[in-house]
């Protein structure tokens, strides 16, 4: 009987695409790349675009993990694991240190990805400069020439109204001294491991049509005052099934009003409760 | 005015709009330390002209400036990337600040944008830079965080001359800068232009249409007509003893 569909879903044509238009990204990290975001079986804005990543690279031998929040039990990440296994055969993980490929919307795990591991980040917006430039080729020529002084006029702005950057997600970074990027719904948290890193991340944008990329072993610094410099999230409690207060915490709502925290990256906490040892962590020191 | 060389030369400039022409052959110089006043009536030429010396608008002539490394270029065949370059030697006001300012951001951020803009990445010196512009240009500090939209006319007018005076550029343009402040708060203004003049030695082009404020400020006066610059002299010459019919009018319009 013939299959419903080609392998992994998507057909040759637009996987070749979109592996030419990674090769591309990672030739020039930070830069957009615009891709033909295809209409997946998936509405725009639930990680079209990095759907699509995962599918172009994904092989039977592959192992596969998706966070979404840096929990594996989401409804989002539940439902792109299983069509993902199902339409590829590959075997599926929520151990960071085994899986290959690694789909996620918010996070970059705590355990420290080695070579080989490619992540793949949905990105909601890909440009960097949107909220200081609405027009797009006028962006795309400050691109061209390295101009970023927006975003440093906006930086200030925040430092001047605020003492500190408030921004939580999309702190613009430089990416390998030369392009500005969107580090997407990232974490400041998770900013310094993409510096330097061993694995590769890719960042896709479905609705956007764009993608981009960090190669390993590149410089990622975020946009920061000298005399001012980057700092990421403090951590303000403990984890309440763990205790640990060494990695990102959520902050979970109460009833009474207050807050309890727990380990944001799940895979993480389940192996520590689990009393298995992990990996080495991306952030080693104690923070709080 | 001795035979000095000028900071800014504009030799036998055209500008046509489809074939009507904004500009026909203007040729000015702004010599240092002075007070530039152009002044003509609505559709004369003025901002044509300041759109061409900010470098906003292509124009047949030439256009010099008299700044180490940019001697014998003109500056109206340049590519637009690089104008940026020469427009950091000119700083421009504008009469709606709206077109200047970032109306949403604190007046300290907008006065530290030209810095930004040059690669300064020092917190501290950006704000203490901003700062120190803003008191200059009498601007009242304690509303230094306030954003544009919440200041007043006069008010916006000073974070522009501040945003000038951060730059340290070679001439300042000003784009009917009092037009719409009320008498008094124009008189300050224009107060505080003629101390900046006296303390900096800075060098103004003023364009107007009001001959009291050009009166107030200038050392001399170019007189455009229809595209044409049809009388030029020290300030009282020209509107003591006017010699052209319009400047005439102009003149006697005014009493």
């Amino acid at each position: 009987m013939k299959p419903k569909h080609s392998y992994a879903y998507l057909d040759p044509e637009a996987k070749r695409e979109i592996r030419r238009k990674v090769l591309k990204a990672l030739a020039i990290p930070g830069h957009q790349v615009p891709f033909a975001s295809r209409e997946m079986p998936l509405a725009r804005g639930w990680g079209t675009g990095g759907l699509q990543l995962t599918l172009s690279l994904v092989g039977p031998q592959d192992v596969v993990k998706v966070i979404d929040q840096g929990a594996d039990d989401s409804v989002n990440a539940a439902n792109l694991r299983r069509f993902i296994a199902q339409v590829s055969g590959a075997r599926t993980t929520t151990d960071t240190l085994e899986a290959t490929l690694i789909q996620s919307r918010h996070r970059i795990p705590e355990e420290r990805l080695q070579e080989g591991q490619i992540l793949i980040l949905q990105v909601p917006i890909p440009e960097p400069l949107r909220y200081v430039e609405p027009s797009d080729a006028r962006a795309r020529e400050l691109h061209a020439l390295g101009d970023y002084s927006l975003l440093w006029v906006d930086l200030f702005e925040e430092h001047l109204r605020h003492g500190r950057s408030r921004k939580g997600a999309a702190y613009p970074v430089l990416v390998h001294g030369r392009y500005g990027m969107d580090p997407s719904p990232l974490p400041r948290w998770d900013l310094p491991k993409l510096h330097l890193a061993a694995h590769i991340t890719l960042f896709g944008a479905g609705r956007e049509k764009r993608l981009y990329a960090v190669p390993p072993y590149t410089r990622v610094e975020p946009l920061a005052f000298v005399d001012r410099p980057f700092q990421p999230e403090p951590i303000l409690g403990s984890c309440r099934r763990s205790g640990c207060r060494h990695v990102f915490l959520n902050a979970i709502p109460q009833e009474d009003g207050s807050l309890a925290y727990e380990i944001s990256d799940q895979g993480y906490m389940e192996k520590l409760l689990a009393g298995k040892t992990s990996g080495p962590l991306f952030v080693e020191k104690e923070h709080g | 005015m001795a035979e000095e060389t000028p900071l800014l030369e504009l030799v036998k400039v055209c500008k046509a709009y489809g074939d009507r022409w904004a500009l026909k052959n203007v040729s000015l110089k702004l010599y240092p330390q002075e007070v530039l006043g152009v002044v003509g009536a609505s559709g004369s030429g003025k901002t044509t002209l300041l759109k061409i010396l900010y470098l906003q608008e292509t124009a047949q002539g030439e256009y010099r400036l008299n700044v180490p490394g940019w001697e014998g270029r003109n500056l109206l065949l340049l590519s637009r990337y690089e104008q940026p370059a020469a427009r950091h030697y000119l700083a421009m006001v504008y009469q709606d600040a709206a077109q200047a300012l970032r109306m949403g951001f604190a007046a300290l951020t907008n006065v530290a944008e030209p810095l930004v803009l040059r690669g300064e990445r020092r917190f501290g010196v950006l704000e203490a830079e901003a700062q120190e512009a803003l008191e200059r240009a009498d601007f009242p500090l304690e509303r230094a965080g306030d954003p544009p939209a919440s200041l007043s006319g006069g008010e916006r007018q000073r974070v522009q001359i501040a945003k000038a005076l951060v730059q340290k550029p070679l001439a300042v343009l000003l784009d009917e800068p009092t037009t719409g402040l009320d008498l008094l708060v124009q008189a300050t203004f224009l107060d505080t232009l003629r101390r900046l003049k006296r303390q900096l030695g800075m060098s103004l082009i003023l364009v107007s249409h009001d001959l009291s404020v050009v009166r107030a400020v200038a050392d001399r006066i170019v007189v455009l007509y229809q595209g044409e610059v049809v009388e030029e002299g020290l300030a009282d010459q020209v509107l003591e003893d006017p010699r052209h019919p319009f400047t005439q009018d102009l003149v006697a319009a005014r009493l």
